[in-house]
């Protein structure tokens, strides 16, 4: 029973499903195709869930870590965490009430997640300056040269620099740029069919304890 | 007017306590980042649960077919929630089991179809190249031999036959190595645009603190004055 | 040495303070060098295992206490020398009070060597026959010594040839409990060595007890022994001598019937021996005789566990004194034999009465349903044990000496190198200040044009970006246009300022917007900016549907273009269906065109493969960030996007080709972005430079 449940169930749907959304992907058969439609909109709820699954067990976590030293951070995550969803859920559900939202939303998500993405630009910058701090080969170089194109060429400088520079980048933006990035996509769609062919054939069975 | 003022000074002071971090780690960075966290988990399993509830009962208020096919993902979805317990997580097997197995599914149809297919086509595509003239096809050649060559760089096996080997080494090996230098090309692009981009947000949100300061210090001295 | 558990210096054993810092040094004493205890400096002998502290030859006289050592455990016969013998000279003299002809028994005598078998009247049990050792025993007329030694303990120590032992009837069976019983070898005795006579094993490992004084009369011929005379009755007759020595106890016999003489049925054993030496002597059997044997409960050592021979015989003789009376107590010293008991070993051979033979369970589950023993299981095994708390036990000497090194190792003061603080500073100053000045060029990079006016960069340029705002501008009015915005407050800085030119564009062309998202925010950033290039907001409803949130990223995708009239208005709440602006949009199949706003590839990627698979003939663009421009430029290579707008430079040239009147605000924010790309790139060349120059860094 417990085999029955843990591994056996389990590894049937996954392969059931997924083989049926993939048939009615490839034969245009009407009710095939209904079928993949049904089982793609139940893994659509089924994947919310796994969202407000994740927010209680991140609850979960730092409600343990606010016992111990430095747990300040977790009792303010915590906080702001069922803040953040009493006045969104107030806002999304209460019509009355969705200037609340509005302000949260513009004057404390907006601020603190757009300047955490503008600190990349910090780190990249010192990331640049030590980029031949460790490695000193001809790889490193390329890659230097090729982040100093782009730069440069992105706001044209005065003539006659600028317009050069800005044809360099274009040209190294559309072929050898494009060229490494194409075998990357075909690479990575490769592995996403061999991951997939895994999973349907049962030889990998993450949901499976 | 006040909802808008005390928004724009804690908006002003949570974008000053991000960038504390320019000096190094600090306490006052972990705050904000803290309240990150919370404040973006809080609002998606808001928005998330908005737009179950939006989903489900309708149908559940329908009739009876519709009611059975909304039933099912909704038991479906609590099932998963047993994951969180470790004595039932094996009850949220199915629903994981069921979403791995049509995201899989998905994602190969759409990697095949839309990625593989279509780009491998384009590597090879003579006409597209001699649209531009002998420039187009030397570009098309250069983009052919990087796209082959960056697929060639990621293959590590190599045949144990010493012949095979040799073989293997003076051709996938070399235009492996070529391929290298044209990932090595991308990614330093990659790099670039990836600053360019973010340096555009820094400006943003320099631009937004230098705005927001400049108008408390309009509202104050408006209502010194 | 002591540490000291203040400073760790090291002090001369027996230190009261600390040499270094006067700290009070923990209490010494002496260590025994058995066990590694600390004992008091006054000890003698160790407080946990009684071990000498101080050797012999340094105690004085008058502090040596007399040590008897503990008997070894598990062991039930005599194992201490036999030092006084009290009782001995208390029966010597009982002897020398007696008749010459009745000093001794006769029966003991004739334990020596019986030349004859017994007369038929003087019937001798096959099995008490045979239980002396067959061996070249000592003449009967082979005096013991002078010391007055009986001679039955005499030949204790000299196996006796055996009577000549009777052949087991042949209907009766050796009891099982005898016939286990191996012939042991046998070890030399302290006084007389033992022939070639094999002794019983389990006589072997008793430590032989000195032999006591002989009594000096022989054993006459005695008449058999009261407590001899009741075996006649189930003991068949002996067997005839063999010529090889038997093992003994190999012709015990036994009775007819298989049952136990009675005067062994009543034989109960000793305890276990305790573990802490006793004063007492341990309990020996009591036995039961029928004819006047008195039961002596001290005196008489079990039959089969006495010395380390066997010691019946069937030799008739009277009943010594000794054995009729017997002392209500054991004597205080032991002197003389100490009384021994059956040792555990021989007690489960003993044969029990009453106790029928436990058959193994039977398996009843799995693959050894049906068979019985083969994986057998004791007593209480297959009951659930119930916790039982432990005694703590003495730890053993070595995980004590351990601990203790543990601890002196532990009580030392940490010795660090002192390099490894000084390498450690300038290291982290040097990180510190790169940061700081990185970030200080940063933040004046992007200040310095809003204080100064810095005409450095000429009209940016993006091809991409001009035939975008072509294929828009070439469609329909009223297309119902799906709009994938894939982004959030995080990017918002940026992609507003990609998106809005775009998106004002097609409220131009007046098409009707359907906007979705896989991301959490999505509805929210495209509310906010929709608001703010939205010309007339009463039109909102005529012109825009936020059809929401959808989760399950590639599956919510692919769910959405099947299925648009399924939605739910975000704003509104109102079924899609039920929106004027859907009236004929169900699916992907019902759109003129896809808009696909994206900051990260996998939101790209995401839509343009399931838009391949479920509609590939729909025509689909892109406004990106400058991010994802490399990513997305394969796709456009490739045909799979009609036209894009990437970065701030993109939708700086779409902003003046609109023209839609923000292109002030877009100055300023290309200028800072050009002088914070121009430092980046300085910085990047410095550092190179000076990396490339001063050597590398491990």
């Amino acid at each position: 029973m417990d085999r029955l449940v843990k591994r056996i169930l389990p590894t049937s749907i996954a392969v059931g499903t997924g083989l049926l959304v993939l048939l009615g992907y490839l034969l245009p058969v009407p009710p095939l195709a209904s079928v993949r439609d049904e089982l793609i909109r139940w893994a659509v709820i089924i994947a919310a869930f796994a969202f407000i699954l994740g927010f209680f067990n991140l609850l979960r976590v730092h409600s343990g870590r606010a016992r111990k030293p430095g747990g300040i951070y977790s009792v303010i995550l915590i906080l702001t965490a069922l803040t953040s969803l009493v006045l969104t859920l107030a806002a999304l559900l209460i019509p009355s009430l969705r200037f609340l939202g509005d302000w949260w939303f513009r004057y404390v998500l907006s601020p603190l997640q757009a300047t955490v993405a503008g600190l990349i630009a910090f780190v990249l910058a010192v990331a640049a300056f030590r980029l031949l701090r460790h490695r000193r080969e001809a790889g490193v170089l390329v890659f230097l040269v090729a982040a100093l194109v782009v730069l440069l060429g992105t706001l044209p400088l005065p003539a006659p620099a600028g317009n050069w520079l800005a044809n360099l980048r274009t040209w190294w933006m559309n072929v050898p740029a494009m060229a490494g990035m194409r075998g990357l996509l075909i690479g990575v769609g490769l592995g996403v069919l061999l991951v997939g062919l895994r999973v349907l054939t049962g030889s990998d069975r993450p949901y499976s304890d | 007017m006040t909802a808008d003022l005390i928004g724009l000074i804690a908006g002003t002071l949570l974008t000053l306590l991000v960038l504390s971090y320019i000096l190094g780690d600090n306490p006052l960075y972990r705050l904000a980042l803290h309240m990150l966290v919370g404040a973006t988990v809080g609002y998606g399993v808001a928005v998330t649960t908005v737009t179950v509830l939006q989903t489900v009962l309708p149908a559940l208020q329908s009739d009876s077919p519709d009611r059975v096919r909304a039933l099912i993902p909704l038991v479906l979805g609590i099932l998963l929630l047993f994951k969180g317990f470790p004595r039932w997580s094996a009850w949220g097997n199915f629903s994981t089991a069921l979403l791995v197995g049509v995201g899989a599914a998905v994602a190969m149809g759409g990697a095949l179809v839309g990625t593989i297919i279509p780009q491998t086509a384009a590597v090879g595509s003579l006409n597209v190249w001699l649209r531009e003239g002998s420039a187009g096809l030397i570009n098309g050649l250069i983009v052919m031999i990087g796209t082959i060559g960056a697929l060639l760089a990621f293959a590590f096996a190599v045949p144990r036959q010493p012949a095979l080997r040799r073989l293997w080494n003076g051709s996938v090996g070399v235009l492996g190595q070529m391929g290298r230098l044209f990932l090595l090309a991308a990614l330093g692009a990659a790099f670039g645009t990836a600053l360019t981009a973010s340096l555009t947000v820094l400006v943003g949100r320099v631009y937004a603190v230098v705005t927001g300061i400049q108008q408390l210090l309009t509202l104050i001295g408006m209502s010194s004055g | 040495m002591i540490y000291c558990p203040k400073c760790g210096t090291a002090n001369r054993q027996g230190s009261k303070f600390c040499n270094e810092c006067g700290a009070p040094l923990p209490a010494t004493g002496l260590r025994c060098p058995m066990c590694g205890a600390m004992n008091p400096a006054g000890n003698l002998y160790c407080d946990r295992c009684s071990a000498r502290l101080i050797p012999a030859e340094r105690v004085p006289p008058e502090e040596e206490k007399p040590e008897r050592p503990s008997p070894p455990k598990g062991i039930s016969l005599p194992s201490v020398p036999l030092g006084e013998e009290e009782w001995l000279s208390e029966l010597r003299a009982e002897a020398l009070d007696l008749a010459p002809e009745e000093e001794t028994p006769g029966w003991p005598g004739e334990l020596e060597a019986p030349s004859e078998p017994p007369t038929p009247e003087v019937t001798i049990p096959e099995w008490l026959a045979e239980l002396e050792v067959p061996a070249a025993s000592p003449t009967p007329e082979a005096q013991p010594p002078e010391a007055a030694i009986p001679e039955w303990l005499v030949e204790l120590e000299a196996p006796v040839a055996p009577p000549t032992p009777e052949a087991p009837p042949p209907e009766s069976a050796i009891p099982e409990w005898l016939v286990g019983l191996e012939a042991p070898a046998a070890p030399p005795a302290p006084e007389a060595p033992p022939p070639e006579s094999a002794i019983p094993e389990w006589l072997v490992g008793l430590e032989a007890p000195a032999a006591p004084p002989a009594p000096e009369a022989q054993p006459p011929e005695a008449a058999i022994p009261e407590w001899l005379v009741g075996l006649e009755e189930t003991v068949p007759e002996a067997p005839p001598p063999a010529e090889k020595p038997t093992p003994p106890l190999a012709g015990i016999p036994v009775p007819p019937s298989g049952e136990i003489p009675e005067w062994l049925r009543d034989v109960e054993f000793a305890p276990p021996i305790q573990e802490e030496p006793s004063a007492q002597p341990p309990p020996v059997a009591e036995v039961d005789v029928h004819a006047g044997m008195p039961s002596a409960s001290t005196t008489v050592p079990p039959i089969l566990v006495v010395g380390e021979e066997e010691i019946l015989s069937t030799a008739p003789a009277e009943i010594p004194d000794w054995l009729k009376e017997a002392p209500a107590e054991a004597p205080p010293e032991y002197g003389g034999l100490v009384p021994a008991e059956i040792p555990e070993w021989l007690r489960p051979l003993q044969p029990r009465e009453g106790v029928a033979v436990e058959e193994e369970p039977t398996e009843t589950e799995g693959f050894l349903s049906g068979l019985r023993g083969l994986l057998p299981i004791g007593k209480g095994l297959d009951m659930p044990a119930t916790a039982q708390p432990l005694l703590p036990r003495a730890p053993r000497p070595a995980a004590v000496a351990r601990a203790e090194l543990l601890q002196g190792l532990l009580s030392r003061p940490l010795i660090t190198p002192p390099t490894a603080e000084i390498r450690e500073a300038p290291r982290q100053s040097g990180w510190v200040l790169t940061r700081f000045l990185v970030g200080v060029i940063l933040l004046a990079a992007i200040l310095l044009p809003m204080l100064v006016r810095l005409p450095l960069f000429g009209p940016p340029t993006a091809p991409t970006a001009e035939a975008l705002f072509a294929t828009v501008n070439h469609l329909p009015g009223n297309t119902p246009v799906l709009i994938a915005w894939e982004y959030g407050p995080a990017e918002s800085d940026e992609m507003d300022r990609v998106a809005g030119p775009l998106i004002e564009h097609l409220l131009r062309r007046e098409a009707r917007l359907i906007v979705v998202s896989t991301r959490m925010e999505g509805p929210a950033a495209a509310e906010a900016l929709l608001a703010s290039r939205l010309v007339d907001p009463s039109e909102r409803s005529e012109r825009i549907a936020n059809l929401g949130y959808l989760p399950g990223q590639a599956a919510g995708v692919r769910e959405a273009l099947g299925n648009l009239g399924g939605r739910t208005e975000a704003m509104t709440g109102l079924p899609a269906s039920q929106l004027d602006i859907m009236a004929d949009v169900h699916s992907i199949a019902d759109v003129g065109m896809v808009v696909i706003l994206a900051a990260q590839p996998d939101d790209l990627k995401t839509w343009l493969e399931q838009i391949s698979v479920a509609n590939p003939n729909v025509p689909v663009v892109a406004g990106v960030s400058a991010r994802i421009e490399l990513i997305s430029t394969p796709y456009l290579a490739a045909g799979q996007l009609r036209g894009m707008v990437a970065g701030l430079t993109g939708g700086a040239v779409y902003e003046r080709q609109l023209d839609t009147g923000w292109g002030r605000e877009y100055e300023y924010y290309l200028t800072s972005l050009g002088m914070a790309q121009l430092a980046i790139a300085a910085l990047t060349v410095i550092g190179a430079l000076i990396f490339l120059v001063g050597g590398r860094k491990r």
